[in-house]
């Protein structure tokens, strides 16, 4: 009898030391915060164009989505809308066809231009890479850490800035 | 500890049982630490996988998408998305999936109210899931952003890290289990070296108090059961020093005695014939003279008879005495001692027969010699000699019917020089007697004692083992009879 209860205490001890460890699966929680949400939604896509005392001034397309960092360009070397013009804007950057070659690699964004440097104005790159840079804030990217290269038809691939989207 | 029943006694058994108990309460103290740490660990890292998938699946989907979205758009981000989804906006709905019940007013609550990705582990039926939750923001050139009314729900499935948690458990469990056997192992061969030490400890001590002095230990080591087996040693080697040194005290004073009786021995011979002759011419003195000349011829033997006594008892001291067995007739040889002494007609000597036995027949006159003498000079008549034997003894049993044996301890008689009564301090006796007639039994393998008898005084038993092969129905017989015969007197 007292081996048997002595048995059945040990027993209970080890059961005691091991309890901690038996069954803790995965079990309910309670709602937690776990980053900031997403984003890249937008009712269209923002280009640069050039108001009449040189300034760069962001115009929104009505699109209805927020697009591509290509589509944007694309947008972009299409030249000023009517309502454009009128409100006094004009782009810096010949109108093209030309489909320009854009490749986001994340934190590096490089843009072929079909253009030698002549033809673009004293602000075209510039407008070319605010523009682009419209797209990586917008799709929540964090423009001080996107580089954006500008290569144009007669010189190399040179990092450019936007001066008013850093 | 002690007191409770299930602890077990044993040294050994308490050692196995802590180490067990400690193996593994430690295991499962380790095992179940490192399991619970990388259980939370797998836990939020799979969370935090999810959420950083759901918010590059909803970066890469959403700038092709409409907006304000429309249904079909809404359907495209789901699509995006995969797996089980609800996306809300405003009044529209697109959803797949039928785990979407699990779904909290909680986590609704959080992402209406709030700008961030939240999460909430659920177990249900079809066992634990993930629900994420979130609004998509806009974000302005500036980089503030609001928020677009589009809300995206989607449910995951843990159970692949359910099973992995599953399969490090079953690894927890047979670390545990396997440190048990382990355990109880390590704890028999510790334990064995650690009690083996013990045991040999109480081996010798047992020695120790067996007589043997000589026992050493031979510790090993320097701790404290090396420690203790030097103090052992130690201990044993001042024990065996003074009981050598009392030893050899003892001797030298047991040889002193013997020398100083051999010494006496000659003198008092010589003392002793010129006594005789004095005794011999006191016939023509007075009285008077002849008186004092018979005194002290009666002193000076009583003196020659104390050195033979102290010799005797020296001999014995000194393992110096040898027994000269041959086989006689006890009842024979008892009768022959109460013939020599003249003491047949006041004592009762009772016979069954012929009873054979290897004795020497010396120490027996003198011990049957003693006990009747004693039984004569300190009881009342009659003396009853009883001659019996069974198939290992034969036994004289010397019954008086005097007073009986002095208060205490029946066996003061035998002590030497014990004196009954100190107004009878001057017996005939020389003290010795018993103590002597007691050696000479022991030497034999037999022994004497002393007890009261009822309706009686005082019974001396000589017993003797008659040192005889057992062969013959005769000594059997015997023996029956005998026992018959105590049975009887025993009650």
């Amino acid at each position: 009898m007292r081996t048997v209860d002595r048995l059945r205490r040990a027993l209970l001890v080890v059961a005691l030391a091991t309890m901690p460890i038996a069954g803790c699966g995965i079990g309910p929680s309670v709602v937690t915060d776990s980053g900031q949400a997403p984003t890249g939604l937008a009712a269209g896509t923002t280009v640069f164009f050039v108001d009449g005392s040189g300034d760069l001034r962001p115009s929104t397309r009505d699109t209805g989505r927020l697009g591509t960092v290509h589509s944007a360009v694309q947008l972009l070397l299409t030249g000023p809308s009517g309502t454009e013009v009128d409100a006094g804007l004009h782009s810096d950057l010949p109108s093209s066809d030309i489909r320009s070659g854009v490749v986001d690699a994340g934190d590096r964004i490089t843009i072929h231009l079909p253009f030698t440097a002549d033809e673009t104005g004293p602000n075209g790159v510039e407008q070319v890479v605010c523009t682009i840079l419209a797209v990586v804030v917008a799709s929540g990217r964090d423009p001080g850490r996107v580089r954006v290269s500008v290569s144009l038809t007669d010189a190399g691939t040179v990092d450019a800035t936007c001066p008013v989207i850093t | 500890m002690r007191g409770a029943s299930w602890w077990p006694s044993g040294l050994r058994a308490r050692m196995v049982l802590a180490f067990v108990l400690v193996a593994t309460v430690a295991a499962a103290a380790a095992s179940g630490a490192g399991y619970a740490a990388a259980r939370s660990s797998l836990i939020d890292e799979t969370q935090q996988r999810a959420v950083d998938a759901l918010r590059n699946q909803i970066g890469q989907a959403a700038p092709a998408i409409g907006y304000p979205p429309e249904r079909s758009d809404l359907d495209q981000l789901r699509r995006s998305i995969g797996g089980d989804a609800l996306i809300t906006f405003e009044g529209l709905t697109s959803s797949a999936g039928d785990t979407l019940g699990l779904l909290s007013d909680d986590i609704r609550a959080a992402v209406a109210g709030g700008d961030d990705v939240v999460a909430q582990r659920v177990v249900s039926d079809a066992g634990p899931k993930l629900v994420l939750g979130t609004p998509i923001q806009l974000t302005e050139l500036d980089g503030s952003r609001r928020d677009s009314g589009v809300r995206v729900y989607v449910v995951r499935d843990l159970r692949p890290t359910q099973e992995q948690l599953d399969r490090w458990e079953r690894v927890v469990m047979l670390t545990i289990a396997a440190a048990l056997p382990v355990a109880a192992v390590l704890a028999l061969v510790i334990s064995g070296s650690v009690l083996r030490p013990v045991r040999r400890l109480g081996q010798s001590a047992r020695e120790l108090a067996a007589g043997n002095l000589h026992t050493r230990l031979s510790p090993r080591g320097h701790d404290e059961l090396a420690e203790l087996a030097t103090t052992f040693n130690h201990t044993a080697e001042t024990l065996e020093h003074t009981v050598g040194e009392l030893r050899d005290r003892e001797a030298q004073a047991r040889r002193f005695v013997g020398d100083v009786s051999h010494e006496l021995r000659t003198p008092l011979t010589v003392l002793t014939s010129v006594m005789e002759m004095l005794e011999n011419d006191a016939a023509d003195r007075s009285p008077q003279d002849r008186e004092l000349t018979t005194m002290a011829v009666g002193e000076t033997r009583r003196l020659a008879r104390l050195v033979e006594d102290l010799l005797e008892i020296s001999r014995f001291d000194a393992g110096a005495s040898a027994l000269r067995l041959e086989e006689i007739d006890i009842g024979r040889a008892v009768a022959d001692t109460l013939r020599t002494r003249g003491w047949t007609e006041r004592v009762e000597l009772t016979v069954p027969g012929v009873v054979r036995a290897r004795v020497d027949s010396r120490r027996l006159d003198v011990a049957v010699s003693t006990l009747v003498a004693n039984a004569l000079h300190h009881g009342e008549p009659p003396v009853v000699i009883d001659v019996r034997a069974d198939a290992d003894d034969v036994t004289v049993s010397v019954t008086d019917h005097g007073p009986g044996l002095p208060d205490g301890d029946p066996d003061q008689v035998f002590v030497r020089f014990y004196k009954a009564d100190v107004a009878r301090a001057r017996s005939d006796g020389s003290g010795l007697g018993l103590s002597i007639a007691r050696a000479n039994a022991r030497l034999h393998g037999g022994d004497v004692t002393a007890a009261d008898v009822q309706g009686a005084g005082a019974r001396f038993v000589l017993r003797l083992p008659r040192g005889l092969k057992r062969s013959g129905a005769e000594g059997v017989a015997d023996a029956e009879d005998d026992e018959a015969g105590d049975d009887d007197e025993n009650r």
